[in-house]
């Protein structure tokens, strides 16, 4: 706890001072009442000092929220000996108090006093909650006594989900059952063929109708249910940021759209951040992954890295065969465009959702700015006709909804494969 | 991440009675200026002949509380000096009772006091209504204080022995007072 004496104790020092001696060299006594009115105040005021004692914490009501949610929190204060407290309590960027003031004097109490507030998770990410500034003074304002305190108290704010009522169905499945109707046959619900009989087949599976038309026996073929393997491939080589928001951002939002969207039918999600920082999680299925990826979404920042980075430093694991591969980029690094194209060519069924960096760009003041900005959207629609080419679904994703961008990839899909077939 | 969202309603606390800063800081800057300017016409009511060296001291001292209001520390002594040297000016020139200093001095330390309660004061904060009424109070026992010790003064400076000697008894306590707050504040 740091003490600092108020600047009036030296203008009243002065004056009183200067009084006293006037008052002695003039004879006056009005002059050294003057003078004696400030040096008894002094006096009086720094017989009045105590080192106070003061204890602020603040507790949150809970450790998770989502984007957006209002969090109860109390701020408890205790103090003894403080003839006046001023609070000051700064927040980390991302959250904000919705009710309550960050900058509060209060005269403590006897006992110890419980203020509440309410705080208010602006952006997804793992917050410690900022620190408490407590300057305590004495009655008479004189000493003021400073101390900082850091809340060890952690938030993590979750990006808010956005509904994905239909995402985008995978080439191909994996063995292991799920929500997905597979394009193969075998046990299923959904009927796919018929087929002449051979032995093993079970009697339910006959098609009497169609046995007693063609004279001889046929069974019925479904496609099984079967769930596909999904990895979500986050850029986080560059970003483009204005005001409060960027392509990150929404990046990580659509990710954490598209992991709860396939986890709930039951489909395997993987995570690969792919940056200055690359981190990968093997896909796998359930509520618990869910969390991992949310957890690992939080963690996601730019890290500013010239090394050149591939595909080749992902561990084969974090991408499984005939899994569909859903990149979230801004196209801006080089290397992000280079690797999904490798992904491409390594035979991945790609999706690429081109998170647009052009509407947090701000638009330079001379002709070469303006040009360069009508230049870089003709740039990117080159880029993604190149992907395009290769029979990538790729989809600008400004300010619409995800799930508006998500039915473009849908039926971009659609029309490549009634193309090829 | 489907949790439900923490329930409304009561969760123990309390709200805090608080006034907005800005609002007690104008009232405090008001309050000063016309604490100030009457302190300043106090000694200009019945002045004679002295007017014309009554008039700049004041316009000093009130332009010191103004420089001093606007957060300036240096300008508070400024303006001190102009009021006091106002009225000991006057009562030189009138040689009107020494007793006005009583209250003279416990006035200026009072404006003084608001001056630098209103700079301290942080404008974007909430004050606590229980905060301000002790604040309130303790204006009133510094002004209180002002007033005894300046009336003590000249009790002291009474007594009739002399009015050089009176004059040296005044000198020798406010020399004993400063050393004593001198090792005060050496002591802390």
């Amino acid at each position: 706890m740091t003490r600092t004496v108020s600047r009036r104790a030296g203008v009243y020092a002065l004056t009183s001072a200067l009084a006293l001696l006037l008052g002695l060299v003039l004879g006056s006594p009005a002059l050294a009442a003057l003078g004696a009115a400030f040096a008894a105040w002094l006096a009086v005021a720094f017989a009045c000092v105590r080192a106070p004692e003061a204890t602020v914490t603040l507790t949150c009501a809970v450790e998770r929220a989502v984007e957006g949610e209002r969090v109860p929190a109390t701020l408890e204060v205790s103090s003894h000996g403080a003839g006046e407290l001023e609070l000051l309590l700064t927040l980390s960027p991302g959250i904000a108090l919705a009710q309550g003031a960050p900058h509060l004097i209060l005269a403590p109490g006897d006992g110890p006093r419980s203020l509440p507030l309410v705080l208010v998770a602006e952006r997804w990410g793992a917050y410690r909650l900022g620190e408490i500034v407590v300057r305590a003074r004495d009655r008479f304002g004189l000493v003021a006594f400073h101390a900082r305190t850091e809340p060890g108290l952690a938030l993590r704010v979750y990006p808010r989900p956005e509904r994905l009522p239909r995402p985008i169905r995978p080439l191909e499945t994996q063995p292991y059952a799920g929500n997905q109707v597979a394009r193969v046959k075998g046990d299923g619900i959904e009927f796919a063929d018929i087929r002449p009989f051979v032995r093993g087949d079970r009697v339910r599976r006959i098609n009497w109708r169609a046995s007693a038309r063609r004279g001889e026996t046929y069974v019925n073929e479904a496609h099984p249910e079967r769930n596909s393997d999904v990895v979500l491939f986050l850029d986080s080589f560059a970003e483009v940021r204005a005001g409060a928001g960027g392509t990150l951002d929404r990046a990580v939002r659509a990710a954490a759209s598209l992991a709860r969207a396939y986890l709930d039918r039951r489909d395997r999600v993987g995570l690969v951040g792919f940056g200055g920082v690359v981190r990968w999680l093997t896909p796998s299925t359930g509520r618990t992954q869910l969390y991992r990826i949310v957890d690992a979404l939080l963690e996601t920042e730019v890290a500013l890295s010239y090394a050149w980075k591939g595909i080749d430093l992902l561990p084969p694991r974090s991408l499984p065969p005939q899994s569909l591969v859903v990149a979230l980029t801004p196209l801006l690094d080089e290397r992000s465009v280079l690797a999904l194209l490798d992904l491409r060519a390594r035979g991945f069924d790609l999706v690429v959702v081109d998170v647009s960096p052009l509407p947090f760009a701000a638009v330079g003041g001379d002709d070469l700015d303006r040009l360069a900005l009508r230049l870089w959207p003709l740039w990117r629609e080159a880029l993604r006709h190149r992907y395009e080419r290769l029979g990538v679904a790729v989809v600008e994703w400004t300010d619409r909804p995800l799930a508006e961008a998500i039915e473009e990839v849908r039926s971009f899909r659609r029309y490549a494969r009634r193309a090829s077939g | 991440m489907d949790r439900p969202s923490a329930r409304g309603g009561d969760r123990g606390g309390e709200v805090v009675p608080a006034l907005r800063a800005s609002r007690v800081r104008l009232t405090l800057a008001l309050t000063a200026v016309a604490l100030g300017c009457g302190l300043a016409a106090y000694p200009l009511a019945d002045a004679g002949r002295d007017r014309p060296a009554l008039l700049p001291l004041a316009g000093l001292g009130l332009l010191g509380l103004l420089f001093s209001l606007a957060g300036s520390t240096p300008m508070l002594a400024v303006a001190l000096v102009g009021l006091g040297a106002e009225l000991v000016v006057h009562q030189l020139a009138t040689g009107s009772p020494a007793a006005a200093a009583i209250g003279y001095g416990a006035g200026l330390l009072l404006v003084a006091e608001l001056v630098r309660w209103r700079v301290a004061l942080p404008p974007a904060a909430l004050v606590d209504r229980e905060a301000v009424r002790r604040r309130v109070e303790t204006l009133g026992a510094t002004t209180a204080v002002g007033a005894l010790a300046a009336a003590a003064t000249l009790l002291g400076g009474g007594v009739a022995s002399g009015s050089a000697l009176a004059a040296a008894c005044v000198g020798a306590v406010g020399a004993v007072g400063l050393l004593g707050l001198a090792r005060i504040l050496l002591a802390r």
